[in-house]
C-alpha cells in the first residue's frame, strides 16, 4: 500500500491498485488512515525560515573559506 | 608509474581539489568522507563539467546561488531531527560548510537538493553519536519491537471511519511529539518521504542504504507513528463515542 501512497508505482500497477480499493472497503478504510496519516506529517512540518542570523553566519563562513585558501 | 587520462575523462584539476578539499574539515578526512562521498559518486559523470573551466570565485557564486536557496528547507528538517533549535542551527551551519568544501565534486544539473540531504543526514547522524544521548542509527528493532507491542493493540482490527476522521483533529504538537519518539532512521525516512516528496530511490541515496532498507524503514515508522495518533485521538475523545 504505501508504494502506492508514495505515488512509487507505474500507472498500471497503479490502476489496479485502485480497482481493489474501490471494491475492497477494509482496504479503502486503511488507506484512508493512511492518507491521513502522511498528511498530518506534512501539515505539522510545514517549512520554518531559518533564522536570519544563520544565513548571514553561512555566507560569512563561505566568504572567509574562499579568503583563506585564495592563492 | 603516471598513467595517461584522457582529457575528456579529467573532472577536476588537481590543485583546486586539493584547495577545496582541506578547506573546512582540517584533516579530519574521515568525517569529510562520510559527508557525501557516496553521492558524489553516484551523481559524478566522467566527462567535462563546469567545474573545469569555472574560477574559484566562480564556483562559490555557483554555490550561493544554486544551494543557498536550500536554506530554510534544510534548517526546517534539522529542527525536525535535532528537535531543538540550537541544535537545527549548528547542524545546518556544519552542513552547507561541508557542501561548500565539497561542491566542486557535485556535478552541475543533477540533484542538488538530495546531495544536500545527504550531507545534512550524515552531519546529523555524526552530531548524535557525538552526544550519544540514546541509541543510534544501530540496529534499533528491539526497541522498536517493543515499541510496535505497545502500539500494535490498538492499530491492528478493522477500524471505523470515525476513528479515520478522528485524527483529522490531532494537533500539530501531538504529531511532533509523536515524530520525535520514533528511531532516528525511521523519522527520517519518513519526513523525507513525507514532507520533502523524494523518491524511495533518493531517499535510499541521500541515507545511504537500498532501496528495501528504505521501504522497510517507512512501513516500520508509519505503522509506529499511526498507531500514537490513533491512540492520542481515542485519548482525547475524537472518535465520536469517547466524549
Amino acid at each position: 500500500m504505501y508504494p502506492y501512497l508514495d505515488g512509487e508505482l507505474d500507472a498500471r500497477v497503479a490502476e489496479r491498485i485502485l480497482g481493489h480499493l474501490e471494491q475492497c472497503p477494509p482496504c479503502l478504510h486503511q488507506y484512508a488512515v493512511e492518507q491521513r496519516v502522511k498528511a498530518l506529517v506534512q501539515r505539522a512540518s510545514a517549512c520554518h525560515g531559518a533564522p536570519e542570523s544563520l544565513r548571514v553566519t553561512i555566507r560569512t563562513q563561505i566568504t572567509s573559506i574562499r579568503i583563506t585558501y585564495r592563492p | 608509474m603516471a598513467t595517461k587520462v584522457p582529457a575528456a575523462t579529467f573532472v577536476v584539476p588537481a590543485d583546486l581539489s586539493r584547495l577545496s578539499g582541506h578547506a573546512v574539515t582540517g584533516g579530519d578526512v574521515h568525517r569529510h568522507d562520510v559527508a557525501g562521498e557516496g553521492l558524489a559518486s553516484v551523481e559524478m559523470a566522467p566527462t567535462d563539467s563546469i567545474t573545469d573551466v569555472e574560477t574559484e570565485e566562480q564556483r562559490a557564486a555557483r554555490f550561493e546561488r544554486d544551494a543557498l536557496p536550500y536554506l530554510d528547507t534544510l534548517y526546517s528538517a534539522a529542527l525536525r531531527m535535532t528537535r531543538n533549535p540550537a541544535d537545527a542551527e549548528d547542524v545546518t551551519q556544519e552542513t552547507y560548510v561541508k557542501a561548500f568544501s565539497k561542491f566542486h565534486t557535485f556535478t552541475a544539473g543533477t540533484n542538488l537538493k538530495a546531495w544536500l540531504f545527504r550531507i545534512l543526514t550524515n552531519t546529523y547522524i555524526n552530531t548524535y553519536r557525538k552526544k550519544q544521548r540514546e541509541p543510534f542509527w544501530a540496529p534499533t528493532d528491539d526497541l522498536d519491537d517493543w515499541q510496535m507491542a505497545h502500539t500494535q493493540a490498538y492499530s491492528t482490527g478493522e477500524l471505523r471511519s470515525a476513528e479515520a476522521e478522528a485524527l483529522d483533529l490531532i494537533t500539530d504538537d501531538a504529531v511532533i511529539d509523536a515524530m520525535a519518539s520514533i528511531a532516528p532512521e525511521f523519522r527520517m525516512a519518513v519526513y523525507l518521504a513525507d514532507v520533502e516528496g523524494f523518491s524511495y530511490k533518493e531517499i535510499a541515496s541521500i541515507m545511504g542504504t537500498p532501496v528495501g532498507t528504505v521501504m522497510s524503514r517507512l512501513h516500520r515508522g508509519r505503522k509506529l507513528l499511526r498507531g500514537m495518533l490513533q491512540v492520542y485521538a481515542r485519548e482525547q475523545g475524537f472518535d465520536g463515542d469517547g466524549s
